[in-house]
């Protein structure tokens, strides 16, 4: 008893990072919708009290461990936002994780099946504007990592030029490579923004279509990198 | 005192001082406390030390890579090379699929 109760209170003083966190609640989801699948099967097959009071534990398990998984992986959204977005940024992630504990609350307080059946369609009406505002948030969170980049570029090219001041041709260059990652970043964030959505899927396609602006938008980045790579080996070399 | 009873004493005194009067469970649970709580703090040391590692790995790279790289830093052009050197590194760690974060695939059927 003793051994169990230190090595509880241990796993409780783990602090567990968001990632982990999520790791742990994907693996209850996948285990608890496998448990449902089979219990749902067994009730469907044999129709007798014992089945039924199966099926609907299993069921209830299913529905808060989904909406457990969502709710730590907007938590992971939210620690990663923190570290570049600023806090008006994620009020859209806190809302959700808000209406997720309520969607919770109400989950635990059901007693029937049918009742189990309508609160498994509240997340699935919402979930297309969640996943669409999702990829909006990555969306956001690539464009910000960019733009740290961009800073430091423009920092540097403004370094460069109080050094060497015949280099103004080849930092135009560079300046137009920055400019390029402005504009794919803003076509992308209209892409995603202004996409229809209307069934779940969707926001994944939209994102899609937005994230290879992303990347053309790093693409640009790099390429914009290799032209400073050149412009200091000059400098080098005088 | 007979040859015999008198071994049987040696034996039972202890080399040095007197034998303890606490009973013999007493001294095995205590023992058995000591291993057990030292065996907790390592196993929580461990835990923590593997929490801390994977949030490293999260964490930006900024933060993670090291700061110092020989170069002629004192040189314009050295200081220059070294920013271009951590505008690359930040470069390399950014995924515009943001493979590591995309959503969950939920069932709702």
């Amino acid at each position: 008893m003793l051994i169990i109760f230190l090595f509880s209170i241990t796993f409780v003083l783990a602090e567990k990072t968001p990632y982990e966190s999520y790791l742990f609640k994907r693996d209850y989801y996948l285990s608890s919708h496998q448990s449902y699948i089979a219990a749902k099967q067994t009730y469907l097959n044999y129709e007798t009290l014992q089945t039924k009071e199966k099926f609907f534990s299993s069921f209830k398990l299913f529905l808060i461990s989904r909406n457990e998984l969502l709710r730590s992986y907007l938590f992971l959204l939210l620690s990663r936002g923190s570290e570049f977005l600023p806090e008006e940024e994620l009020e859209g992630v806190k809302t959700w994780i808000t209406w997720l504990n309520d969607d919770t609350q109400q989950i635990n307080k059901f007693v029937s099946v049918s009742e189990l059946t309508d609160a498994a369609s509240y997340l699935k009406v919402r979930y297309p504007q969640i996943e669409k505002g999702i990829f909006s948030f990555l969306a956001e969170l690539t464009i910000a990592q960019q733009n740290l980049i961009e800073e430091d570029i423009r920092q540097l090219i403004n370094q460069i030029s109080d050094v060497d001041s015949t280099a103004s041709e080849w930092l135009d260059e560079v300046k137009k490579q920055l400019d390029l990652v402005d504009q794919n970043q803003e076509l992308a964030m209209s892409r995603i923004k202004n996409a229809r959505i209307r069934r779940i899927g969707d926001g994944f396609r939209v994102w899609q279509k937005g994230q290879r602006e992303l990347s053309r938008a790093n693409e640009q980045l790099e390429k914009a990198s290799s032209f400073l790579d050149e412009i200091i080996k000059k400098l080098e070399q005088l | 005192m007979k040859k015999n009873q008198m071994i049987a004493q040696d034996i039972d005194q202890p080399v040095f001082g007197k034998r303890s009067k606490m009973p013999r469970w007493s001294k095995r649970l205590i023992l058995g406390l000591a291993v057990i709580i030292s065996l907790v703090i390592i196993f929580s040391f461990n835990l923590k030390k593997s929490a801390d590692l994977s949030r490293l790995e999260l964490k930006e790279p900024e933060e993670l890579t090291p700061v110092a790289v020989p170069t002629e830093a004192s040189s314009p052009s050295g200081k220059l090379r070294e920013k271009w050197r951590k505008i690359n590194e930040k470069l390399e760690k950014v995924d515009p699929q943001q493979k590591l974060f995309q959503p969950p695939k939920l069932n709702f059927n």
